[in-house]
């Protein structure tokens, strides 16, 4: 349901059109607040954390993880092995903080997936947190 | 004050026009002129319905729907000579933000802070703040955009009810030292993207950079900045602020000497009201008592702390009203209309 008058702030933030017209071209949004929205609204970190949770079940090393997370978010775009090895850039210093001090996953209890559930917590944290790195990029968030 | 506050019933005292009232309003003066919904309509005179004093050692004179406003007169610059090009609301602000009626343009906040840079780096340089009365017109988010300037320059609009801005808090489980990984992660990765697609110049990655930079940092400045709860009893009072973050002028208005305070380089407040083609003597009374206390609080609060002297406070609307009554109210008018300036090294009085 989309309620053109009470818009969810997400959709404030990333300039969603209304769906009350058609638009040919639609409003720059790069501001501080559609960080935050993606950084912090439970929406955008729930989506990670379930993410998280499929590429736990993917049988497999950590590189064919990453490489299942860059062919969803960045090579379905554009296929460069460029951009598979940035994806794996990310993941060593990841893997550093989760032994230092194992990130729990974050808590969005209320709708948390069976998916997300299963698993070792400390490692759905520290992939929730690759994923969230991933949904951030604005690679990820722009159209190329 | 967007909508287009009258002049007649605010800061230009109109004798002649008060003795023509409910008289045929002369063509000479008219003749050939653009109007906006009065065309090929009777015209008739309308004298103002408040009463204006001179106020102050300077004497101005200001209409009885201003009573705080008044008791400032001495700190303020009223021109009665503005005009403007558009009659309609949404081109009259692109001309009075960025100069043109064409999108991309650039507004006046956005040159300003590309020119002279931000004094803060814990919040946007130039920030816009929306609130509402009678009489409202929406208000487009391309009079505060950077147009053809990169978008790092745009005006940032915050919420006037509630939470300022979303989501500052990290979300719950997560630890600040995780969510600055995050963020240096994201800023690294999209640093990468930025070299790799140095060919195409595309600014809004480094704008992107910016705002996460930005976005991390308002997660700390944000909640201090709307604490309203470290302000004492009488600055509340002053403004006339029933309760902080309702939405109304008068937050807004002292959110935006608390943005000031922290260098922010260009605060827009605007108040959406004032388009009174009926019920004028209803609606513009309200209006003006929604904003009136609350202007001359910022005024004198700017002053307190010796802030006025290096702050500029514009108070005005996109265009004024007919000397002609549409009805019970005014139609649109671009020919004269008023504002008041004050501090910023103007001449008062």
């Amino acid at each position: 349901v989309v309620a053109a008058h009470a818009t969810a702030p997400d959709a404030d933030q990333l300039r969603r059109p209304s769906r009350e017209d058609c638009i040919a071209q639609r409003t720059r949004a790069n501001t501080p607040q559609q960080a935050l929205t993606l950084l912090n609204d439970p929406t955008f970190v729930e989506a990670a954390r379930v993410w998280a949770g499929r590429l736990m079940a993917i049988q497999g090393d950590d590189a064919q993880r990453i490489e299942g997370l860059s062919q969803q978010a960045l090579a379905a775009r554009s296929a460069a092995g460029g951009e598979r090895g940035i994806a794996r850039h990310a993941e060593p210093r990841l893997e550093v903080n989760s032994r230092q001090a194992p990130p729990k996953p974050p808590s969005c209890s209320k709708s948390a997936s069976a998916a997300a559930a299963s698993g070792d917590p400390n490692d759905l944290g520290a992939w929730t947190t690759v994923c969230r790195v991933i949904l951030n990029l604005h690679e990820t968030i722009t159209r190329y | 004050m967007a909508g287009g506050p009258s002049q007649f019933e605010s800061f230009d005292w109109k004798p002649e026009l008060k003795r023509l009232h409910d008289k045929p309003f002369p063509d000479s003066l008219t003749k050939g002129q653009q109007l906006a919904q009065l065309q090929n309509s009777p015209l008739i005179a309308r004298g103002s319905f408040t009463d204006f004093q001179k106020y102050g050692q300077s004497g101005q004179e200001i209409s009885n729907l201003f009573p705080k406003i008044a008791g400032i007169a001495d700190d303020l610059c009223i021109v009665r000579s503005m005009t403007t090009e558009q009659i309609n609301h949404d081109p009259a602000q692109a001309f009075m933000n960025s100069g043109s009626i064409l999108k991309g343009r650039p507004s006046m906040g956005s040159w300003l802070i590309y020119g002279l840079g931000a004094e803060t780096e814990n919040l946007p340089g130039y920030i816009v703040l929306m609130s509402k009365g009678e009489g409202a017109q929406p208000v487009s988010n391309r009079q505060w955009g950077s147009g053809f300037l990169p978008s790092k320059f745009q005006g940032i609009l915050f919420q006037s009810k509630g939470d300022a801005v979303h989501y500052v808090g990290n979300p719950d489980g997560v630890c600040q030292s995780t969510q600055r990984l995050v963020v240096e992660e994201v800023q690294r990765l999209n640093g990468m993207l930025n070299e790799r697609r140095q060919e195409y110049q595309d600014p809004e990655i480094a704008t992107r950079i910016a705002q996460y930079e930005m976005a991390f940092r308002m997660q700390s400045s944000i909640p201090e900045l709307t604490h309203f709860q470290d302000e004492p009893k009488h600055v509340l009072d002053a403004y006339g602020i029933k309760e902080a973050g309702d939405g109304s002028f008068a937050s807004n208005c002292l959110l935006a000497r608390r943005l000031a305070e922290r260098g922010v380089r260009f605060i827009q407040l605007y108040h959406r009201a004032w388009d009174h083609h009926g019920d004028l003597d209803k609606a513009m009374p309200r209006s003006a008592q929604e904003t009136d206390q609350a202007s001359a609080a910022l005024v004198k609060d700017l002053k307190e702390r010796g802030m006025l002297d290096d702050t500029l406070v514009i108070w005005g609307g996109e265009f004024g009203r007919t000397p002609m009554g549409q009805g019970s109210g005014r139609d649109h008018h671009i020919n004269a209309f008023s504002l008041w300036m004050a501090g910023g090294g103007i001449k008062p009085g």
